[in-house]
């Protein structure tokens, strides 16, 4: 895998991600511990892990701590994955626990004890980690929608502002906020829900290439 | 609200007004009009409901965070070698590991020097620049040396500052993080623009944009953009310095801000952004307060514009200005 080591710009990397990131050749950069392939595992699953932990750390800092504990953790230890599909469920529960040790070190136990709960229950898990990763794309989507829109929802949907007091902020009339806010909603949900169009991606040429490539 | 035009204006309406009951109910009957209806309605409202959870992917800076978790990562692995030595019983030991330490470190001085070949620059009375083999660009300082490899080799980038001060302007990559090491203090970046100044024991440092972590043996502090720190050589103490701010580039960027500023720091910012010395006389107040911008002025026209502010005489001699009361005639 000659392309790990060399210089990647940003996108390469974005590439390699999505074309080789459940690879056996990724797992095995783990186990040896190739620092490119941690920072790119890192980079790749920070913003997932980041928000799980967020959720249940009051501080930026504190879930930062946790992210990079679990993959010191990994960089010490060794570990076992049975497939290389594993390793983000496996990240994402690491970072649970991780989360856990945290709220029972800091005696937050008793007021957490429900989240706890049913943090410890697989079927939760499970649609947790679906919903984290639904959000993410939102997070995306909601990055790429036009300026002043995005502005708009962000208000709206992270701030909870009323249209009102969005208009009043932004010195808009409420018709313009209805109108972005309804147009944001119908991208978002082009973007996010709707099937996709390309009948091939990028990522899918790629992988292709390095089959035949490999061929 | 007004009357809505489309699908998604409807829904919306109805998202944002739970309380409106005739609203409610004409949802309702819309809803059970169409199954495409309840399909859309349940899409949007997936999206309306998890949209403010996905806020908190706004903090995650993951090419930072990734930086952040390299440098965590390279102390680890430093670290690793040294705990045999530390919890090792006889008192001895720290003196033969130090001896140990140093000549493996000489030895790979000498190993890396054979392997990269470094140039090293110097400026007397100008301000220059370096390109290095990675687009990174240093600014150099009047009287200032530093040392860079031709090409970068290795898994890091590393150059030195040798003495004075320099403006570094870092090309990111994460995967190959840039350190620059003063005296016994090293400052490492990963893609970012910071200021380093090396005068006797003190090294102080600081960033303009990006994040870099000072660290000197085993103490290390992480500075954010528009922070700055300084380092004591002697006694390895790092500590924030809050008075430090953008004046501190002022040598290289000649854009300089005093907001409630006293004489005393005006002095030592104009003394430092121009390379001069500042005298004051004893009589004068060194509390009085200034408030001015100046943006790429030269020296003499400073001079002027605080005569006229202050009533006191500035007067330039060779390198030296001295501040005075003016003298009635």
């Amino acid at each position: 895998m000659g392309y790990l080591s060399s210089h990647l710009c940003l996108s390469d990397v974005y590439f390699f991600m999505i074309s080789g990131l459940y690879s056996e050749e990724v797992l095995q950069g783990l186990q040896a511990r190739d620092r490119a392939v941690f920072a790119r595992v890192y980079e790749h699953f920070y913003p997932l892990l980041f928000a799980t932990a967020r959720k249940y750390l009051g501080e930026r800092e504190q879930a930062e701590e946790v992210v990079q504990d679990v993959f010191l953790r990994l960089w010490e230890k060794d570990f076992a994955l049975e497939h290389a599909a594993a390793l983000k469920s496996y990240l994402f529960r690491a970072v649970i626990n991780q989360c856990i040790n945290h709220l029972q070190r800091n005696r937050l136990l008793e007021t957490h004890h429900n989240t706890i709960r049913y943090l410890q229950e697989e079927s939760y898990l499970c649609t947790f980690l679906e919903e984290q990763e639904l959000r993410e794309r939102i997070h995306y989507a909601v990055e790429r929608l036009p300026e002043q829109c995005r502005r708009i929802f962000k208000l709206s949907r992270y701030k909870g502002l009323r249209n009102a007091e969005i208009a009043h902020e932004l010195q808009l009339s409420v018709k313009t906020v209805e109108n972005q806010m309804t147009i944001a909603l119908r991208q978002l949900k082009a973007a996010l829900l709707d099937p996709p169009e390309k009948p091939i991606s990028a990522a899918d040429r790629l992988k292709l290439l390095l089959w035949l490539v490999s061929v | 609200m007004t009357k809505p035009t489309d699908h998604y204006s409807f829904i919306l309406l109805c998202l944002q007004s739970p309380e409106d009951e005739a609203l409610q109910a004409q949802l309702a009957s819309w809803l059970a009009a169409d199954a495409a209806h309840r399909e859309l309605y349940r899409q949007v409202c997936l999206l309306w409901e998890q949209a403010p959870h996905a806020a908190f992917f706004e903090e995650a800076d993951a090419p930072a965070a990734t930086a952040r978790f390299l440098q965590l990562l390279d102390q680890t692995q430093a670290a690793t070698p040294v705990v045999p030595l530390i919890t090792a019983r006889r008192r001895w030991w720290p003196a033969a590991a130090a001896v140990l330490l140093i000549a493996v470190a000489a030895g790979w001085w000498q190993y890396s020097r054979t392997r990269v070949q470094w140039i090293a620059k110097t400026t007397t009375d100008h301000p220059d620049s370096v390109l290095l083999a990675d687009g990174s660009k240093i600014y150099l300082n009047k009287q200032a040396t530093i040392k860079y490899p031709a090409t970068f080799k290795g898994a890091e980038r590393k150059v030195e500052l040798i003495a004075g001060e320099a403006f570094f302007d870092i090309t990111t990559n994460p995967v190959y993080p840039f350190t620059v090491v003063s005296g016994p203090a090293e400052i490492h970046v990963l893609g970012t623009s910071f200021n380093v100044k090396a005068v006797n024991t003190t090294i102080q440092v600081y960033v303009l944009t990006g994040s870099v972590a000072v660290a000197h043996q085993q103490h290390s502090l992480r500075l954010q953009a528009g922070q700055g720190a300084s380092c004591n050589t002697r006694t390895g103490e790092i500590k924030v310095d809050s008075t430090a701010g953008n004046n501190q580039l002022a040598w290289r960027t000649r854009e300089l801000q005093f907001t409630d500023t006293s004489l005393q720091a005006v002095c030592e910012t104009l003394s430092n952004a121009y390379g001069v010395t500042m005298v004051l006389d004893p009589a004068i107040s060194k509390e009085r307060k200034l408030n001015a911008n100046f943006s790429n002025k030269t020296l003499p026209d400073i001079l002027q514009t605080l005569t006229a502010l202050y009533d006191y005489q500035f007067e330039q001699l060779n390198d030296t200005i001295y501040v005075h009361l003016p003298i009635k005639r």
